[in-house]
Order: C-alpha cells, then structure tokens, then sequence
C-alpha cells in the first residue's frame, strides 16, 4: 500500500488534532495560544464585550470610572487610557451600559453627560437614547473622542 | 490475514484508539467549559427538581406537542446525583457522552489496518465536524436529549451488528423504549435495527426486530391514540425555506391550505443537508452568498466541499459495491453504509414538519461511520492497481478531503470557546431573561439560579478570548 495514500489521508487531521492538544497544554500551563491572554481590568473586558468578566471585575471591587490602561485590541491602536464606562460606549451594547448603570457608577452629573456626548460621536443612537432620552444637543462634536486620544497620547 | 485475525483488535486498533484519546480530549477540554446554559437548562431545573421522579415522569406523559418523559428523568436523576454540584455533574455528564460516543464509533468501524486507521481517523473528524453535531455539542438542556439520542443509535448498531445472542434482542427492545421516550428522534432505534436486518446483520434475531416493530406501533397508538400527544403543528415555530427563515405567521399563510409542499420541501431539505451541508435548516445561506453577496465566506464553502467530497466516495462505494448489494451480500461496512442511507431517508422523513441541524444529528453520525468504511475501500482499493497518475489523483483527492474535514473539525474547537463566553454573558442578564419568560422561581429556585451564576462568572471564569484573522477561516 502507497504510504503516500495513507499520509495523505491522514496527515491533515492529525494535525489538527495535535494543535488542539497543543492549545490545551498551553492554556493548562497558564498561556492561551492565539489570545492576548485574559483581561487586565474592566475596561479591557467592556471593550471586548466580555460581560462575564465586567461583573468579576465589579464584584472584586474596580471602579469603573478609573482611568486604566487597555491594550490596543481592545480598542484601537490610538486609544489605550479609558475608563470602563468610556470603553462600554465603544463597545456599542445599551444594556452593558445599563449593567453598569445600575450598579450607579453613571449617575447623573457630568459623567452622564460625557459619556452621551461619548455615544455621539461613535455615533451609538441606542446608548444616547438611554443615557439622554431628551437628547444631547449639548454636546460638541468629537471633542469627548479627541479629549480621550489626547489622553492616550499624553501618557 | 484471515478472517477472524482481522476481527480481532490489533495495533492499528490501538494506534485508533490511542488518536481517539487525543480527540476526546481535545474537545471535552472546550466542552467542560461551556456553563450550564440559562435558556432551556435553568427553567428545566427548576421544573425538574419541583417534583419527584415518578411525578416528573408522570406529568410528562401529559405533555402537549411533546412525549419526553425520560429526558426529565434523566435530568432528574443526575440532578439528584449531582448533591448540589451541578456544574461538574452535568458537565461531567455532556462529558462523559462524548467520550461513549466515541468509543462506540470506534467500535462500530473496526479499524484494523492501516487504511482502517487513515479512514478513522477523517471518520472522527466527520463526526465532530459536521454541522448536525454542533446542537448535541454546544447546548444542553442542561442533559442534551439528542446526545443521548446519538449513543442510543450507535448502541443499537452495535447490538445489530455483534454475533447473535438472546439478550441483544432484550437490550434493543429497553433502548428503543428509553429512546422513543426520550425524545422523538429516539424513533431512529428502530430504523437502525431494521435497516441493519434487511442488510444481513443478525447481532439482533427475527423476533427482536418483530418486537422493536410492534413497540413502534404501541408508541404511535400510545402517542396518538391514548395520550393524544400529538405534533407541533406548521404555525408553531419559524422555519427555513428558500433563502430565509419564515416566521409562523408566514408559514400559515403560505402553507396552510397546502401543509404538503412544506412538508415535501423539509423531507428533502433535510436529506441534502446531511449529504451535501447545504441547505442548513431549510435555507439555502451559503448559495445566497455565492449568487448574491460580493464577500464570500469560508467556513460554509469548505463545509460544502468536504461534505461534497466525502458524499463522492460514498456514492462511490455504493457504485463498486452493487453488484453484491443486488445478490443481497452484504459485508458489515456494507451494512454500516446501509444503515446510513436508511437513517437519513427516516431522519428525513420525521423533519417533515420542522427541520435544523441537530434533529438530523442521527444522520450525520451515521455519515461519520460510512464515511469512514468508505474511505478506507477507497485507501485500499485505490492503491492496489493504480497508476502513478491515478495514485497522485488518489493523494490529492484524500489530502483535500482531509483537510476540508480537519477544517471543520477546528470550526467546532472555535464554536466551544466561543460558546463558552456566550453563555456566561447569558447568566449576567439572567434576571431579564426569567422576567421576559414570566418566570416566578420560588426560593429554591433563585438559590439554584445564584449557585449556576456564580458557576459560570465567578468559580470557572471566562478563558481568554481566541483572536486573530484566521478565526473567521474556520468559523463564521
């Protein structure tokens, strides 16, 4: 028999099967291959959309309106200091932001309205609609943006 | 080697067995991290623990649409095993189905030889891969039913296809009945004892099909002339057809006068799905997006193709063999094939009035096993007189048959992780979804909900997300 035959038929599932034991190796001996390994803080876990991880986050204590550092996957390459709420926003779902919300790190002052403003200029209509039902013709457009690339460039 | 020498379990067996391990344990790694899933697993443990066994299994026989009382037996007894664990006990349990399944795949394609082992190994990833294992694999109830369907089927084979003896016959008759009430697929049982008769096997005797035969009428006379059980009738859920999904409405309305067309259109749907991975559910998605989408994807193309391919070699072993076919001789690869053409034309035939991937499920793991005897003919035949063109042909055919079939089978590595974050999400909103469903859980049931919600957020928190271009290569 062709041992070409049977490495043909072989081979290519094989291998698969070997990368998955690999993945599986790495990821027990604490690195997951193909990954940015796990989330830093909140606003890494908001910005991917990683609610799971938000609410650990949350019940360990962090403060979503600090400031802290994300890397450039999760947002882009231009910003990498946000807060959690700032990196929910340009994650684009209204109920992270009313899961936040709720455990009243929004409030209703200034962050409330910076973050409309965020909304705005991302242009998320479901997230200003629930931060501001009234509207949000306060707001300047991109400012709230470049305030936040100015920041991750100062750094 | 004679006869008997290839029936016995060789290295080849073990070199199968040994690549197996590596499988399961690939794909239990990923599966033991999906959570206990919010819809259909909470509510269903709440309703399963608010009753005794025998209540449970009672009330479910009263059921409308639906007679599934052992599939909430079976929840309830591993609920009960479970002491209050039921992260790993259900888990464990989804787990351990795979693992039996595996086994009995193993144990259904003998591979002896080295072609054996070659054509097992693409089986496997046939079997993983395919598009109608992805329901028994990525959900739970918080007990897949048709996981459970799954290893009722390949049991049956097995009986069928083992030497004769009284108590294969006993053993078909409790699996069908645990199977048929279980879920309505479970009705496949029968098909396959059938089917593996009519092909010459005779593991289980005359009088054992006669019973499974009688107990299928006792369960239609059961189901729909004492119980009044029923079916889910066409304006009952949405439902694929051409390129989209209709919703009940539309259903009735296009349909309603004339249910046969549907119904015609679903049966044979559901017979290309299984051979060629196109139509899935009833929509034709990925001819869509060749005729009318600028961006085509690849993760339904290479399903098409390897299910294009492997469908090739089965008409193929279908052509070499029928001349004995026709004198009625049959070979157990034979009878594994036959068993795969009549489960799919039955699969068919009961999606009549709903189809999606999993409820063909049975079908699918059947075309893992005729796949595999299949391509181990072809192995060996193709090798035995060919040509340097026709070898070369042979190895690019088989390279790209192999590796359209190890693509998929990364797909559904892909879908788990994925999955497992899906879910996690899920219990962050749970208290919306039980006031969406109207769900009012007593106290039991909101410490069961905190205990599954910190199981999925906080003691086995979300793994690293997997990354990069190439993920959309294997997985949409």
């Amino acid at each position: 028999m062709s041992s070409s035959v049977l490495l043909a038929a072989a081979v290519p599932v094989c291998l698969v099967t070997l990368a998955v034991i690999v993945f599986v190796v790495f990821e027990l001996s604490g690195r997951t291959l193909g990954s940015e390994g796990p989330m830093r803080n909140l606003a890494e876990a908001a910005a991917m959309g990683s609610v799971s991880e938000v609410v650990r986050f949350l019940q360990a204590g962090e403060d979503p309106n600090t400031l802290v550092e994300v890397r450039p996957f999760a947002i882009s390459s231009s910003i990498h200091r946000v807060t959690g709420l700032e990196a929910a926003v340009w994650h684009r779902s209204a109920q992270l932001i009313q899961l936040l919300d709720r455990t009243g790190a929004i409030g209703t002052g200034d962050t409330r309205r910076r973050l409309t403003c965020l909304a705005v200029d991302l242009r998320v209509e479901e997230i200003v609609e629930y931060l501001s039902p009234d509207g949000a013709s306060w707001c300047v457009p991109g400012q709230v943006v470049a305030e936040i690339e100015a920041r991750s460039r100062d750094q | 080697m004679t006869e008997s020498a290839l029936d016995r379990p060789n290295q080849w067996t073990w070199l199968s067995c040994a690549y197996a391990a590596l499988v399961v344990l690939g794909v239990s790694y990923l599966l033991f991290d999906i959570p206990i899933q919010v819809s259909d697993s909470y509510g269903n443990l709440v309703q399963a623990s608010g009753r005794t066994l025998g209540g449970l299994v009672y009330d479910q026989f009263h059921a409308a649409g639906f007679l599934r009382p052992f599939l909430w037996g079976h929840i309830r007894v591993v609920y009960d095993l479970s002491g209050g664990n039921y992260y790993a006990w259900f888990r464990g349990w989804h787990v351990g189905q795979v693992v039996v399944l595996t086994i009995l795949f193993l144990i259904l394609v003998k591979p002896r030889t080295a072609a054996g082992a070659a054509a097992a190994a693409i089986g496997l990833a046939a079997l993983f891969g395919i598009h109608t294992f992805e329901g028994t694999i990525l959900e739970a109830f918080p007990i897949n039913a048709y996981m459970t369907i799954l290893i009722c089927c390949y049991l049956a084979a097995a009986l069928a296809l083992g030497r004769p003896h009284w108590w294969r016959d006993v053993a078909a008759a409790v699996l069908f009945v645990f199977a048929a009430l279980s879920v309505e697929s479970g009705l496949l049982i029968a098909v396959v004892l059938v089917a593996a008769y009519l092909a010459g096997a005779r593991g289980v005797s005359r009088w054992g099909v006669a019973v499974i035969v009688l107990l299928v009428a006792g369960y239609l006379a059961l189901r729909f002339a004492v119980l009044d059980v029923g079916t889910p009738s066409i304006g009952e859920r949405s439902s694929g057809f051409g390129f989209s999904v209709l919703e009940p409405n539309d259903l009735e309305q296009r349909f309603g006068r004339h249910p046969s067309v549907f119904y015609l259109y679903n049966v044979g749907t559901s017979i290309l799905s299984v051979l060629f991975s196109e139509p899935r559910a009833g929509v034709w998605g990925s001819t869509y997006d060749v005729l009318y989408r600028d961006e085509i994807l690849i993760p339904p193309v290479t399903n098409v193709i390897a299910s294009l391919l492997g469908t090739l070699v089965l008409v193929w072993y279908a052509w070499r063999r029928r001349t004995d076919w026709f004198a009625r001789r049959f070979t157990r690869d034979d009878q594994l094939v036959a068993i795969f053409f009549a489960v799919t034309l039955a699969n068919a035939a009961i999606s009549y009035t709903y189809t999606k991937d999993v409820i063909l499920s049975p079908a699918g793991i059947f075309y893992a096993t005729a796949l595999t005897v299949a391509v181990k003919a072809l192995i060996s035949t193709g090798t035995v007189t060919a040509s340097r063109v026709r070898l070369a042909a042979l190895t690019v055919f088989l390279v790209v048959l192999s590796g359209a079939w190890a693509s998929r089978a990364i797909g559904i590595h892909i879908a788990m992780r994925a999955t497992g974050g899906v879910v996690r999400n899920e219990w962050v909103y749970v208290d919306d979804w039980i006031e969406g469903q109207g769900l009012k859980p007593d106290a039991a049931g909101l410490a069961l909900k905190r205990q599954l919600q910190a199981d999925a957020i906080s003691k086995h928190p979300m793994r690293p997300v997997v990354l990069g271009e190439w993920v959309q290569w294997f997985r949409e």
